[in-house]
C-alpha cells in the first residue's frame, strides 16, 4: 500500500495523517493484510456466507424513558464548543 | 485475601470495610508509584467504608454479597462522575454522565471502587505498552508487562491492592494479564453481562469479567454483574442455550495440532502437567483437532478492526473529548482523531476501513465473518464429544517492554484467546504453574473453554483444580 492510498484511507477515516506516519502504517497495514489473507483458505471451499447467530439485535419501541432534560446539563458540560446552550460546529463547506 | 475471606471477616468484626479500604488506599501509595495500574485513585471512599462498617454490625451475614469489597475498575467502563479515558488521549478529560450496567449492580452489591485502572488504548494492545498515559509493570516481575489490554486492572490485583478487578475481554484481554500476573481471569458467555456503559471496541466480542484471585470470587462478582438488561439487546436470558449441566468428572479435549508450533517449551511443560493432574482427578482426556481455530486469529484481524473503525467514529471532537481546531468541520473531525489517536488504534480504524470499503468487503469482511460460523460448527461439533477444551492462555509468559514492535509479531500472542471471542463462548485462566526466566518464576496460566451458557460448568472445574489449592 502506498502513501497514497494510506492518505486516501486516512481520509475516509476521518484522521489526518502525516507524510511519516502514511509510511509506517503503509508498512504495518501491508503485513496484516499478507497475514489475514488467510481467511480466504477457510471459506474458499464452504462457499459460505455470514449466518445470523444465536444472539442478534433486538428492537423496542422508541420511547422516551428518563425525565426530557435529566441529562442535558451534564452532557452539554462535555461539549467542548458551547454557545447559548448549542453545539457550536465549524462551517460545513469551504467557500473561501 | 480473597473476598470470601474478607466478607468472613467482615461479618466477625476481625477486621472491617474501614480497614480494608485504608489498607488498599495504603498499598497504592507504597506501591502505584513504580507499578502505575491505576489512572485515578479515589481517596474520597472512606465516609463509604464506614458506612459499610456500621451496616455489618447491624445485619451481618445478611448484608449485601460484596458490602465493603474494594473493587478496581478498567477505564473503559463508566462511572457517573468519574474520569473515562478509555487509555485515550482524546479521552483524557472525559468525565462520564452514567454509570454502565454492571458498575450500577456492582455498587447495589455494596462494592467500594477504589479506583480506574490503566489500559492499552480503547483495549487495543497485549501488554498495556499503548496506553497513552504511560506502560503499568508487571508487579511479579517489574522489567516485564503485565498484558494487556487490561493489564492495570491485571497488576492491581497482583500487587494486593485490591481482591478484585473488572476487565474487559474482546480477544483475551482479561484471560492473558491473568495469566501474565498469576490471577484468576474469566471471560463470559458473550450476552451474559450487559456492555452498557463499556466503551464499545469490536461489539460483537466485547464482554466484562472479573480478575481474582480465586475461582470463587471470580464466580461471585460474575454472578453479581450477569444478566439481562434492557439497555443491551444482547444480553441473554437462561433459556438462550440449552443447560449446560454440571458433572462429577468430566472429558476434556486437548487440540494438540494447535499446539504444535510456537509455544515455549517450558510453558507447554507446565501446561502438559496440568492435563496429568486432571487425568489424576478422575477427567478423561482425550485428543481432538480444531483445525479451523489456527486460522481463527486472521479473522479476528479483520472483524475486530472493522467493528473497531465503526465504533470509533464517534470520537469526533464535536460532543466530547478532545477537540482541535480547524477551518471546517471536516477539518476538526482530522484534525482532532488525528491528534487524539495512539498508532495501534490509527492502525486498526484503518485496516477495519479498508476491510468494509466497498471493492474489499466480500474478500475480507464478508470471508471473516464466514469463518466465525464455520468455526461455531466445528466447535459446536466438538462440544458433542467433550465437556471442556483445554489450551494454555498464551503461548508464552510475560514478555519484556518492547520486545513485541511487529504488529503481526504481537497478534501471534493472543492465538488462544481469539477463538473463544469469534465463537462467543465462556472461557476461564487459572494459574496453571510458573517457568523461569532471568531468575525469576514468572506464571502461566491454563484456559478452560466451555459451550454457550456453560460458564457454571468453567466455575465448577476451576474451583475443583485451582480453589483446592489454595
Amino acid at each position: 500500500m502506498n502513501k497514497d492510498d494510506i492518505l486516501r484511507l486516512g481520509e475516509l477515516s476521518r484522521i489526518r495523517i502525516s507524510d511519516e506516519e502514511a509510511e509506517s502504517l503503509g508498512k504495518d497495514i501491508d503485513a496484516v493484510l499478507a497475514y489475514v489473507s488467510v481467511v480466504n483458505e477457510i471459506t474458499a471451499e464452504e462457499g459460505m456466507t455470514k449466518k445470523v447467530g444465536a444472539v442478534y439485535n433486538v428492537f423496542r419501541e422508541d420511547e422516551v424513558t428518563v425525565e426530557p432534560g435529566s441529562h442535558t446539563a451534564a452532557l452539554m458540560a462535555e461539549v467542548p464548543h458551547v454557545k447559548n446552550d448549542r453545539l457550536m460546529v465549524k462551517k460545513i463547506l469551504n467557500t473561501d | 485475601m480473597t473476598i470470601t475471606q474478607l466478607r468472613e471477616k467482615f461479618i466477625t468484626g476481625d477486621y472491617t470495610p474501614e480497614d480494608a479500604v485504608a489498607e488498599s488506599l495504603a498499598i497504592i501509595t507504597e506501591k502505584d508509584g513504580d507499578i502505575h495500574a491505576f489512572l485515578d485513585v479515589y481517596t474520597d471512599i472512606k465516609e463509604q467504608a464506614t458506612v459499610a462498617t456500621e451496616k455489618y454490625k447491624e445485619d451481618g451475614a445478611k448484608a449485601p454479597v460484596l458490602l465493603g469489597i474494594p473493587v478496581a475498575i478498567k477505564n473503559n467502563i463508566l462511572i457517573k462522575g468519574k474520569r473515562a479515558t478509555g487509555g485515550s488521549k482524546i479521552l483524557e478529560n472525559y468525565t462520564a454522565t452514567y454509570d454502565a450496567t454492571i458498575i450500577t449492580r456492582l455498587k447495589e452489591a455494596g462494592a467500594i471502587i477504589v479506583g480506574a485502572t490503566n489500559m492499552d488504548e480503547f483495549a487495543m494492545g497485549s501488554s498495556t505498552e499503548n496506553s497513552a498515559f504511560g506502560p503499568t509493570k508487571n508487579p511479579v516481575d517489574t522489567t516485564r508487562v503485565p498484558g494487556g489490554s487490561s493489564g492495570g486492572s491485571a497488576a492491581a490485583v497482583a500487587m494486593g491492592a485490591v481482591p478484585v478487578a473488572i476487565g474487559t475481554d474482546t480477544g483475551g484481554s482479561i484471560r492473558q494479564p491473568a495469566s501474565f500476573c498469576g490471577l484468576v481471569g474469566y471471560k463470559p458467555t458473550y450476552g451474559a453481562v450487559s456492555r452498557s456503559g463499556l466503551m464499545a471496541m469490536g461489539s460483537s466480542f466485547d464482554q466484562a469479567g472479573p480478575l481474582t484471585t480465586s475461582v470463587a470470587d471470580a464466580e461471585l462478582v460474575h454472578s453479581v454483574m450477569a444478566g439481562k438488561d434492557v439497555m443491551d439487546a444482547t444480553t441473554i436470558g437462561e433459556d438462550t442455550y440449552p443447560e449446560v449441566p454440571l458433572k462429577e468428572l468430566y472429558t476434556i479435549g486437548i487440540p494438540r495440532d494447535f499446539m504444535k508450533e510456537g509455544v515455549d517449551a517450558d510453558v507447554m511443560e507446565v501446561f502438559q502437567a496440568h492435563v496429568t493432574e486432571l487425568e489424576e482427578a478422575g477427567h478423561t482426556i482425550v485428543d481432538i483437532e480444531l483445525p479451523l481455530f489456527e486460522k481463527g486469529l486472521a479473522a479476528y484481524y479483520v472483524s475486530m478492526p472493522a467493528e473497531v473503525s465503526s465504533n470509533l467514529a464517534r470520537y469526533d471532537g464535536i460532543r466530547y473529548g478532545l477537540s482541535e481546531d480547524g477551518e471546517t468541520l471536516l477539518d476538526v473531525y482530522e484534525k482532532s482523531r488525528g491528534a487524539g489517536f495512539g498508532d495501534e488504534v490509527k492502525r486498526r480504524i484503518l485496516l477495519g476501513t479498508y476491510v468494509l470499503s466497498s471493492g474489499y468487503y466480500d474478500a475480507y469482511y464478508g470471508k471473516a465473518e464466514a469463518a466465525r460460523e464455520l468455526m461455531r460448527e466445528e466447535l459446536a461439533k466438538t462440544f458433542q464429544t467433550v465437556d471442556f477444551v483445554c489450551m494454555p492462555t498464551a503461548p508464552t509468559p510475560a514478555f519484556t517492554f518492547g520486545e513485541f514492535t511487529e504488529p503481526v509479531s504481537v497478534y501471534a500472542q493472543d492465538i488462544f484467546t481469539v477463538p473463544v471471542n469469534l465463537t462467543g463462548v465462556p472461557a476461564i485462566s487459572i494459574p496453571g504453574g510458573t517457568v523461569q526466566r532471568d531468575e525469576k518464576e514468572l506464571p502461566v496460566g491454563v484456559q478452560y473453554i466451555a459451550p454457550h451458557g456453560g460458564d457454571a460448568r468453567l466455575f465448577d472445574l476451576g474451583k475443583k483444580m485451582y480453589d483446592t489449592k489454595l
